[in-house]
């Protein structure tokens, strides 16, 4: 579903990614940790396609295609979507018109029917359920004045309604008490599947509890050391990241 | 006011083509008018003669450009009084009730509908109340603001006719009374327009007052609104000219105590705008709402010059300006908040964003605060920026293709001032209006 390889990324002149590689089979959940400014972030926002990072080398291919040849709009409309760690509050534009905007926009990339106000109202109250989400949020402007726990809701509800085939969560977790957590968590498990491929990118195992992974990858430096199965998370919880130095260097890709 | 007015001159005579035109016009008036109403359309003249147009040394005209419309027509159109107008365009369904429709400044009874007037409600042409020697008038009409130009003396020397709503004492009108203004029917020209509104003790009516032109006119309009003790009145201006056309508006408001009068200013038109507004809170508990969304491109530009005056105490007034500025156009927001000294409690709000969509729009606030009273609440606020690019890369991510989502986000900007109309039919009458000028502009980028 999702090839990366030798993925090297820069924001104003900066490296951050420095040849990565990462492949995502549909039904896989795969979490991304690493210390803070490993690139976790960047590597997400490069998926998506944001515009203020520089794509200086490598490739990504999803479902077969360029990635990178996509604009942002046309990568949602694929299928890929990313769970932001920041969620943008946009004051004047209601949750459900964004929405509905946004499913609309999707379907008729794909060729399929818009949905109307009824479909789309009835669509959209079934999803909120599954992330314990009060009607109310419908009518009010897209996470403004929302807590940190109703923005991360709130981008799982988009997600539940987008329904895309490859999703990233990017620090999901933060800012988030055990119970926001959890209900979060319930979500995205909810929405596990075997046609669709999902990518926790996270400092903390502790939301790794909740959403277990098939695969576990350590970044560093802009690329991936280590990679392993769901232990290496717990391994990491008790060791730190500061292993890290020592194993970088010693294979030869130190700083 | 009479000896407060000023007398200066502004930067620049009037040329000849103006003060000859005018001249003709007043002549053409005097024929029709009774004495005393000629007595005022002389001393109109003769101020116009006198104070002459201003220049950008001017301070209060630093930012308009009223070169181009010295420049531009200073006649009277042909007359068009019995010219086919169709106006079925402009009977939307938020807009089709009690109709005034003035062509070229001018009434016309077989386009205007004045059935559906409710008890208490009268709507009548200046016209027919000057005929009908209506008492008040003659001192309404002799008011002068408090920053007289030339624009304003031309009005009262030339104004050919407007509307005239009167709501007695605890009379409403659901649905607002629609006072149209065509221009350049009869060929380009200018047009002189006078409206009055008189709201009584607890009345409550809503006005809208639109104006639509074809071709480089020149409109001059001034609406002078009294609004009695508990008295309410909404009013929308929409000002949807030709995009060539020159506008330039006074609107003076006087307020009695407990009264309400809620403003909005929308223009998807006009070439040159000038909104001017002085408002007098003259009593207590006063609520006044002053509102403004516009839409430029091009060259086009305009002017916004507001003046609140809180004369009494216990008095709320809140303004925001919306502009959303595209091509080389110019938005311009002079504020001033004047709180006497008796006005204690006095609290208001003054807010100025524009949105620039092109790096060669500008965008000109400037906020003034004259305060003589010390337990009052007054803030202002002002916003220059751009589209944001987190939230358009926000709406993106999530499909919304480029073009949708910049215009989900100008929407949003403008939102808040279309929020604050109540009236559901004509909130989403003028967001349509709004998204067919955004739209129009970016078809023709």
């Amino acid at each position: 579903m999702l090839e990366v390889k030798g993925l090297m990324a820069e924001v104003e002149g900066n490296a951050i990614l420095r040849g990565l590689d990462l492949t995502v089979n549909a039904g896989e959940v795969h979490a991304i940790m690493g210390p803070n400014g490993s690139g976790k972030s960047t590597l997400a926002h490069v998926l998506a396609g944001r515009e203020d990072y520089e794509v200086t080398g490598g490739s990504v291919r999803f479902e077969g295609r360029d990635l990178l040849e996509l604009e942002a709009d046309e990568r949602a409309c694929e299928g890929l979507f990313l769970a932001f760690q920041y969620p943008v509050a946009v004051p004047g534009i209601s949750n459900a018109y964004f929405l509905r905007t946004a499913l609309n926009a999707v379907r008729k990339y794909r060729g399929e029917a818009e949905v109307d106000a009824v479909d789309f109202l009835a669509l959209v109250r079934e999803r909120m359920k599954l992330v314990g989400m009060d009607e109310k949020f419908l009518h009010r402007a897209v996470n403004d004045g929302f807590s940190g726990g109703e923005k991360k809701r709130n981008e799982i509800l988009q997600m539940a309604v987008l329904d895309p085939k490859l999703c990233i969560l990017d620090e999901t977790d933060s800012g988030l008490d055990i119970d926001a957590l959890r209900t979060v968590a319930d979500g995205v498990n909810q929405l596990r599947s075997s046609e669709r491929g999902i990518v926790v990118v996270t400092h903390y195992q502790r939301l790794l509890d909740y959403i277990v992974p098939d695969h576990v990858h350590v970044l560093s430096e802009g690329r991936i050391v280590r990679s392993g199965g769901k232990e290496l998370a717990q391994q990491l919880e008790q060791e730190g990241y500061a292993w890290l130095e020592t194993s970088a260097s010693g294979a030869g890709g130190g700083a | 006011m009479a000896n407060a007015r000023t007398t200066r001159r502004f930067g620049a005579p009037a040329p000849d083509e103006w003060v000859e035109s005018t001249r003709r016009t007043v002549e053409r008036r005097l024929a029709v008018s009774p004495p005393w109403l000629a007595s005022l359309r002389e001393g109109g003249r003769d101020r116009f003669e006198l104070l002459g147009f201003p220049t950008r040394r001017d301070e209060e005209w630093r930012y308009s450009s009223v070169k181009s419309i010295v420049e531009g027509p200073c006649r009277e159109p042909i007359e068009a009084a019995d010219a086919g107008v169709d106006i079925s365009g402009y009977r939307v369904p938020a807009l089709d009730g009690v109709r005034l429709v003035f062509v070229d400044g001018l009434y016309r009874e077989d386009l205007s509908d004045r059935e559906a007037l409710a008890p208490g409600i009268t709507v009548e042409t200046m016209t027919e109340a000057i005929a009908r020697g209506e008492a008040a008038l003659e001192r309404s009409l002799a008011q002068a603001p408090e920053g007289e130009h030339p624009f304003h003396s031309l009005n009262t020397a030339c104004f050919a006719d407007g509307a005239r709503i009167h709501a007695a004492a605890g009379a409403r009108q659901e649905r607002p009374i629609h006072i149209l203004c065509l221009g350049g029917v009869g060929g380009t020209g200018a047009s002189h327009v006078r409206h009055q509104i008189e709201v009584e003790t607890g009345a409550s009516i809503s006005v809208v007052e639109e104006y639509r032109s074809e071709g480089t006119t020149f409109t001059n309009a001034v609406t002078q609104v009294h609004v009695a003790t508990g008295g309410s009145l909404v009013r929308v201006k929409i000002a949807q000219e030709d995009l060539s056309a020159h506008h330039i508006s006074f609107l003076a408001v006087r307020q009695e105590a407990e009264s309400h009068f809620h403003d909005t200013f929308f223009a998807v038109g006009g070439g040159t705008t000038r909104n001017e507004i002085e408002a007098l809170l003259d009593g207590e508990e006063v609520e006044c709402t002053i509102n403004g969304l516009y839409h430029l491109d091009g060259d086009r530009q305009v002017d916004n010059h507001t003046l609140l005056r809180h004369a009494h105490p216990n008095c709320r007034s809140w303004e925001m300006y919306r502009g959303v500025l595209d091509g080389r156009s110019r938005g311009v927001f002079t504020g001033k908040i004047h709180v006497y000294e008796d006005a204690q409690k006095t609290d208001a709000k003054q807010n100025s964003n524009s949105l620039l969509l092109s790096a060669e729009a500008e965008a000109d606030t400037r906020p003034r605060l004259e305060i003589h009273a010390d337990d009052v609440r007054c803030t202002h606020g002002a916003t220059v920026g751009e589209l944001d690019e987190s939230s358009l890369f926000y709406l993106r991510s999530r499909g919304i293709p480029p073009v949708e989502a910049r215009h989900m986000l100008v929407h949003a900007f403008a939102g808040e001032v279309l929020d604050s109309i109540e009236d559901d039919l004509l909130r989403e009458e003028l967001a349509g209006r709004l998204a067919a000028s955004l739209s129009r502009a970016r078809a023709e980028a």
